[in-house]
């Protein structure tokens, strides 16, 4: 056997299994290395919630002896990853990122992990978050039981949120893919911030059972990778039927790009003033060469922008009151008050104050907006629009938003004298309508990176994927990776 | 007319004065007051209010019902 040498670490999936088949070293040897670089680099971005070697050592050895039976199982199989500590793992502790949760243990794990430990997947540790997913709305990147998220490409800078350390670890290549979740944005933020490819699915195309709830009318879980393909392949392994998950759709997804439509047939929509008004210059630049690259690709091209709704006063009431009713014994004990974050209390505190005629309001305009975006998506298959506007803050800055605001990450400010709504409100709006994103890594700003996202209707996730695989051939930002160590 | 002895000017003066310089220091103190967590608690309690608000702006038809399913389409 060859050995494990630097270069793994940032190799992807497919690439690494091949390696495992070809016998250039053993599962054994992969993990032990993966595990070393985690546990050494891993609290330098405070992204490590909980180490998982032993565990992760004795799957390898059933790994290696499956393969060398010719018992393969997949790409996943052998190739380590680590999970956003809001979902349960048994025997250990789940956090969820809060102290009131230090201690809390569950005796099974979630439907999510299952299904990839069948795939052969090796779990190396689970990974940091903001607290509850931020669902009462932080003020600082601080607001996690492992301190601010940091960015691999700036120390001083936030990784994003909630999925935090999932976004460090895969972009310092700690882990070569991690599990985060999505309510409003927590998977596209952190991956935009690190420079990663992450991928919101269709809501209840991947089952939720064993994850913290915080809305059980938006949360999603998705994979975090450094490739599209890389997001492909996890999400195969985690879609699916799940009974013990009601909201489950009963669709599975299958990693077939090759049969979406020719790019020629695709109609793609945008929004002109995303790219222009309001962006800083050093952000504008790379955004638009990279709208300019998508529209060298053959695409049909429509101008579109959201239909006009308050989608942050909708987001924050539905999701307010879910998690009000979810966390209402974590309010009315007083353990609220353990919290690491005072604006995350006083927002679970405010959220026992929303009427059911306020929620039920919030939901009757979600059904005006679903019924909305629905028509957007009969003139066009795809809209892309920028992740973010801004490159990651300052881990220690607090995010500019009211108390307990309507996204779980901060809403960036609209442009200074907005001529069009665009599509800027993209991650409440998309969320509350339950469509898939994906967000791919497109160019830097100040040393950080930038995210573009694709969004398409639901269970359509195979054209994201062929459109965004071709990007990253075009482009090779996604191949980029920080200085680690 | 309203007319105004000396004491009952001066009081009204002080109590003018007074008046001023408590918005004053509401004022300077107002940021302070938003981290309290008495404060941020109200805060939060607003933007529920402005919330609402902003739903009741829309006219909701009877036969608009509340999503019943949670994707578009």
């Amino acid at each position: 056997m060859a050995g494990v040498d630097e270069s793994v670490f940032w190799l992807s999936i497919t690439e690494l299994n091949a390696k495992l088949r070809a016998k250039e070293f053993s599962c054994v040897e992969l993990t032990r290395a993966f595990c070393d670089r985690l546990e050494r680099y891993a609290p330098r971005y405070n992204a490590l919630a909980l180490t998982l070697r032993e565990e992760a050592l004795k799957k390898a050895k059933d790994v290696d002896s499956e393969i060398k039976k010719d018992r393969l199982r997949g790409p996943l199989q052998g190739v380590p990853y680590g999970a956003k500590d809001l979902l349960a793992y048994p025997n250990h502790p789940t956090t969820w990122g809060a102290k009131p949760y230090a201690g809390q243990v569950f005796d099974q794990p979630a439907t999510v992990l299952h299904k990839l430990d069948s795939a052969g997947a090796v779990l190396i540790g689970k990974l940091s978050m903001v607290e509850l997913a931020g669902g009462g709305g932080y003020m600082y990147p601080a607001a996690s039981l492992q301190g601010p998220g940091l960015n691999p490409w700036d120390t001083s800078k936030w990784s994003g949120g909630s999925s935090s350390g999932s976004g460090s670890a895969v972009a310092a290549g700690l882990t070569t893919y991690a599990i985060g979740s999505e309510t409003s944005g927590s998977i596209l933020t952190p991956a935009a911030y690190c420079g990663l490819t992450g991928l919101r699915p269709t809501y209840g195309l991947v089952s939720r059972a064993g994850a913290m709830a915080l809305s059980w009318t938006l949360d999603k879980i998705g994979p975090m990778c450094r490739s599209v393909e890389d997001c492909g392949l996890v999400l195969q392994a985690i879609s699916g039927k799940d009974a013990a998950d009601p909201a489950s759709s009963g669709k599975s997804y299958y990693y077939a790009p090759q049969y979406t439509r020719k790019f020629s047939d695709l109609k793609i929509g945008f929004a002109p003033s995303d790219w222009d008004s309001g962006l800083a210059a050093d952000v504008k630049a790379p955004l638009q060469a990279a709208l300019k690259e998508f529209q060298g690709m053959g695409f049909q091209w429509k101008e579109v922008e959201l239909p006009d709704f308050p989608y942050g006063p909708v987001l924050s009431m539905v999701l307010g009151g879910e998690a009000g009713s979810i966390f209402e014994e974590l309010i009315t004990s007083g353990k609220v008050d353990e919290l690491a974050d005072q604006n995350q209390i006083a927002g679970l505190k405010s959220y026992l104050d929303i009427s059911a005629r306020d929620y039920l309001n919030a939901m009757r305009v979600r059904s005006l907006i679903q019924a909305e975006i629905r028509k957007m998506f009969y003139d066009v298959d795809l809209i892309i629009t920028p992740t973010r506007t801004t490159v990651a803050s300052g881990a220690r800055d607090p995010l500019r938003r009211a108390p307990a605001a309507s996204s779980t990450p901060p809403t960036p400010p609209p442009p200074a004298s907005p001529a069009k709504r665009g599509l800027r409100d993209h991650v409440p709006a998309m969320n509350l309508a339950g469509l898939p994103a994906l967000t791919m890594p497109c160019g830097f700003a100040a040393n950080l990176p930038l995210g573009v996202s694709l969004i398409t209707r639901p269970f359509n996730e195979n054209a994201l994927v062929a459109v965004g695989r071709e990007y990253q051939a075009r482009t090779g930002w996604h191949k980029q990776h920080p200085k680690v160590g | 007319m309203l007319r105004l002895n000396r004491r009952q000017l001066t009081g009204s003066f002080l109590a003018g004065m007074a008046a001023a310089a408590a918005t004053a220091n509401a004022s300077a103190q107002a940021p302070a007051a938003q981290e309290s967590p008495a404060g941020l608690l109200d805060a939060a309690k607003r933007n529920i209010t402005s919330n609402r608000a902003a739903l009741e702006k829309f006219k909701l038809p009877m036969a608009v019902e509340p999503a019943s399913s949670f994707k578009a389409f």
